[in-house]
């Protein structure tokens, strides 16, 4: 042993034998979810996909390939900023559950909810504008600086519980009192450093193929993700209080989070579009969820634009079905995604009839 | 501080190169001992501190008394001394909540000074005697209130209010302080040792109070004698990279078994043990199953990181488990299970009581009695005295029909031979899964419960017809597999510790290669398995409760 580590090649040599067993190890024994995550720094001070990317991803349960198109949305073409004639348009601003991280297009929630609503003989063209990894504050910046450019007729903005997090450590928009403001500053985490990467001959290859890089990858970040929360302070906000709020017993909502629901409400609303927010709610095992919205102020939830599938899908769970997956990185199933578009359709289309022009 | 915490890597790398580059003035490095000691029991709690300090002081100079000639006055002060700068240490960052502390410390030590000069105003057998009366109360006492106090005094009330009577008991919440069991058992055994003439007594404070918070074992064992460890601090210990490397693989080894299985294994176990009445059959058998499991792989792991730590810094602590799932009688099993502390229940418990000297029922007796002390020992909880208990019984029935002898008589060359071990193999694992189920039960209640249900999984036909698709059965296997590859080994080989000499043989040629490529590929699959196989949020160890 003191030989070989005292010999250059030898040691090389015994540094690529270790690699390769630990990925020959990880494809037998721990197979890991390969969902890269391609996106860059929009002109906007917020992340974008990265225009015309395709990649896939792989996970022990399914395997899909995302198209991005030269907007940056997750689609097969473009979408003109002219609304055709007839046609009503809706925005969806989310993060990879909206996006469809682990699902084909066609299984993602949004081309169901384009389907679901078209077969009530409504015509809609569903815009998907959903970053992996966007919080609500980050969804408001993408519907100020480019959704409302495309004059939407319904914006619908997604929940989850991780937002309260990401939108303090966005640190894009304040309150002032009662007041929003923004802060005027960009959060586009990690960009860098994908950029560098991004760069490294056979860099993109590894990422999409290695299991080894992608466990590699995750415990690297839930470490930097740690080692940040040791008294750092994010807008004000220490980064311990903001850790908080990713654990299950995680306060409430802050008073900034239903304040740029409000404010997206208020954008869309000033340009005659309707509002919805929907709940994904979380999995706790294959029969038992809980809504996100429990996060929220009950006199917002009770609104009639805020859906929550929470009932759908305690209808539908039974310990032999999948509404998400297990062995990846928790989204939504094609079964999961139709019922999420079904009911959000059906929410749609009796409290915004007015909206749609369906025949 | 776990071994499998992040802080303690950091300790024991700081530790590690510190203690080296002091090769050759081993006084210094039993100094590094005592206050590395010291810094990571007190990583717990700085006022468990105390407790070892009183243990170690009174015991140093119970030592010196027992063994007979007068020593000076400047012994009883240097123990009290440590004794005071310990509890000042652990008191005073906590002032003024922790002022209780000093009060006691300040009423404590006139005592203590007073007590042991009385002692030493009495002279022969009596004297000697009555040292070993005073290190026996110490620290029996120091059980009773901190493990036991709670437990009996809820009995007490319960028994009362069964019969109808009601009893206005003190109820005091003590927090157990990790280790008590373990340290007081081996500093009781010091004491007794020399008062039977088994071993001389040490002067030197330092190396007496490093060898009972030596951090490697202080806290899980193993109970090591002091006749075999203290020699030890009283040598120069020089730097070895071969003793080194196998320490090393022995503390991977163990960390793997913690880690990897023990760790993934609490899920099954608790899932099952839950609530036993709404568990079903298969999955009650399967947890019960995974327990013994995951009890040896914690508890073993403990004792193998352990003795790797130790031999990494120059020292031999002794085997604590020798394959204990391959026994065929109960009193195999308590040969190669939890060794040092069967062991010393065989040495200052059952011999003391007559052992089997006294004829076939006082036999039976100290064996019950053995045991069922052994499982009080494990917890204050009636769960563990019927554990114990059975044990006991389980032990007496096999004397009774002389089970043993007949056993091993049998020669594992013929036929017939081979059936007779396997079966009384069989009845064993029986036994012990059993046994375990007590242990791990919340009440007896549940313990009953579940072998009722694990049972109808036989009963039923389940045992065949849904064991094989169960999901937790198949991950109790794909997580047992490596360590049933290992132990086959080891047992046909003979040699438990036969990886930890992979890297260092100095034979060389083409078979001594393969060894070496094969144990390089063995040391990777474990180090992959610990990097990615590991459960989240790791448990603390089940031993640290006892």
């Amino acid at each position: 042993m003191a030989k070989l580590l005292k010999t250059p090649g030898l040691l090389v040599l015994f540094a690529a034998y270790t690699l390769f067993f630990s990925e020959v190890f990880l494809r037998l024994f721990a197979p890991q979810p390969i969902i890269p995550r391609h996106v860059t720094a929009a002109p906007y001070g917020v992340r974008m996909n990265v225009p015309n990317a395709e990649y896939r991803q792989v996970t022990p349960e399914t395997r899909v390939t995302i198209r991005v198109n030269e907007q940056g949305m997750r689609a097969e073409k473009k979408h003109p900023l002219e609304k055709s004639h007839g046609i009503t348009r809706i925005a969806l601003f989310g993060d990879s559950y909206f996006m469809g991280y682990e699902a084909d297009l066609d299984d993602s929630f949004a081309w169901q909810l384009e389907q679901s609503l078209r077969a009530r003989q409504c015509p809609v063209e569903v815009i998907n504008f959903a970053v992996s990894g966007f919080g609500t504050a980050e969804m408001l910046r993408t519907l100020e600086q480019k959704g409302l450019s495309f004059a939407p007729d319904i914006v619908v903005f997604q929940w989850h519980h991780s937002d309260p997090a990401d939108n303090l450590r966005a640190n894009l928009y304040q309150l002032n009192g009662v007041t929003l403001a923004t802060t005027g500053k960009t959060y586009v985490p990690a960009i860098g450093a994908r950029e560098i990467l991004n760069r490294v001959p056979l860099y993109e290859t590894v990422s999409e193929n290695s299991h080894l890089y992608a466990a590699t990858r995750e415990r690297v970040s839930k470490l930097i993700k740690n080692a940040l929360t040791g008294g750092a302070v994010v807008g004000g906000t220490p980064q311990k209080e903001i850790k908080t709020l990713d654990q299950p017993d995680r306060p409430d909502a802050s008073p900034l989070d239903v304040a740029l629901l409000q404010e997206a409400k208020r954008l869309a609303h000033a340009n005659k579009a309707g509002f919805f927010v929907v709940d994904i709610p979380s999995m706790h095992n294959r029969t038992s969820f809980s809504s996100a919205f429990r996060l929220l102020p009950k006199t917002l939830t009770s609104q009639a634009s805020y859906i929550s599938p929470i009932e759908a899908f305690r209808a539908a769970a039974s310990p032999d079905t999948k509404l998400y997956w297990e062995k990846g990185h928790y989204h939504l199933t094609p079964q999961g995604n139709a019922l999420l578009a079904e009911t959000v359709a059906t929410e749609i289309h009796s409290t915004a009839a007015a909206k749609l022009a369906c025949d | 501080m776990l071994f499998n915490s992040a802080i303690f890597f950091i300790f024991f790398g700081c530790f590690f190169a510190l203690y080296w580059l002091l090769c050759g003035h081993f006084r210094i490095q039993n100094g590094l001992i005592l206050a590395g000691s010291y810094l990571f029991y007190g990583w717990w709690d700085e006022r468990f501190l105390i407790l070892v300090a009183l243990s170690t002081a009174c015991d140093f100079i119970c030592g010196l008394g027992t063994a007979g000639p007068r020593f000076g006055p400047g012994i009883i002060f240097k123990a009290g001394s440590l004794l005071a700068a310990v509890a000042l240490l652990a008191t005073l960052p906590t002032l003024p909540s922790s002022w209780p502390f000093l009060v006691g410390l300040l009423v404590t030590l006139p005592l203590g000074y007073g007590l042991f000069w009385r002692l030493e105003t009495l002279s022969g057998p009596v004297r000697r005697k009555a040292y070993l009366i005073t290190s026996l109360v110490l620290n029996l006492g120091l059980l009773a209130v901190f493990k036991y106090f709670g437990f009996f005094t809820e009995s007490f009330i319960e028994a009362f209010s069964a019969l109808g009577l009601k009893v206005n008991a003190p109820l005091v919440n003590i927090i157990l302080p990790v280790g008590i069991s373990f340290y007081t058992f081996q500093t009781l055994s010091y004491t007794i040792d020399i008062y039977r003439k088994q071993m001389q007594p040490t002067q030197k404070l330092v190396d007496f109070a490093a060898y009972v918070a030596f951090f490697p074992q202080l806290v899980a064992g193993p109970i090591e004698r002091a006749r075999n460890l203290l020699p030890q601090f009283e040598q120069k210990r020089t730097w070895d990279s071969e003793k080194a490397t196998s320490g090393a693989l022995l503390f991977v080894w163990g960390l793997f078994k913690k880690i990897v299985i023990a760790d993934n294994l609490a899920a099954i176990v608790n899932l099952a043990f839950a609530s036993p009445a709404e568990t079903a059959p298969v999955l009650m058998l399967t947890g019960i199953i995974a327990f013994a499991f995951q009890i040896y792989c914690d508890f073993s792991g403990y004792s193998d990181m352990a003795r790797g730590l130790a031999r990494m810094i120059g020292f031999d602590l002794m085997l604590n488990f020798n394959l204990p799932y391959f026994s065929r009688t109960p009193s195999e099993f308590w040969r190669r299970w939890h060794i040092s502390l069967s062991s010393w229940l065989r040495d200052y418990l059952y011999a003391p009581l007559g052992g089997n000297r006294n004829g076939k029922l006082i036999t039976y007796r100290n064996l019950c009695l053995t045991m069922l002390l052994g499982g009080l020992w494990h917890g204050a909880a009636w769960t563990f005295i019927i554990w114990g208990a059975f044990h006991g019984l389980i032990l007496s029935v096999y004397r009774v029909f002389d089970i043993d002898k007949f056993v091993f008589a049998q020669s594992l060359k013929t036929a017939t031979g081979v059936v007779i071990h396997l079966s009384a193999w069989s009845v064993m694992t029986l036994i012990t899964l059993v046994g375990w189920t007590f242990f791990r039960a919340e009440t007896l209640t549940d313990a009953l419960t579940a072998l009722h249900i694990a049972a109808t999984a036989f009963t039923s036909g389940a045992v065949f017809t849904d064991l094989g698709i169960l999901p937790e059965w198949q991950r109790l296997l794909f997580f047992v597999w490596p360590l049933l590859f290992v132990q086959a080994i080891q047992a046909m080989t003979g040699k438990l510790e036969f990886f930890a000499g992979l890297f260092t043989r100095s034979k060389t040629g083409g078979r001594a290669a393969a060894i070496k490529f094969a144990g390089l590929n063995g040391l990777l699959f474990i180090l992959c398995a610990i990097a990615f196989l590991s459960a989240q949020g790791g448990q603390q160890f089940i031993y640290f409760d006892f």
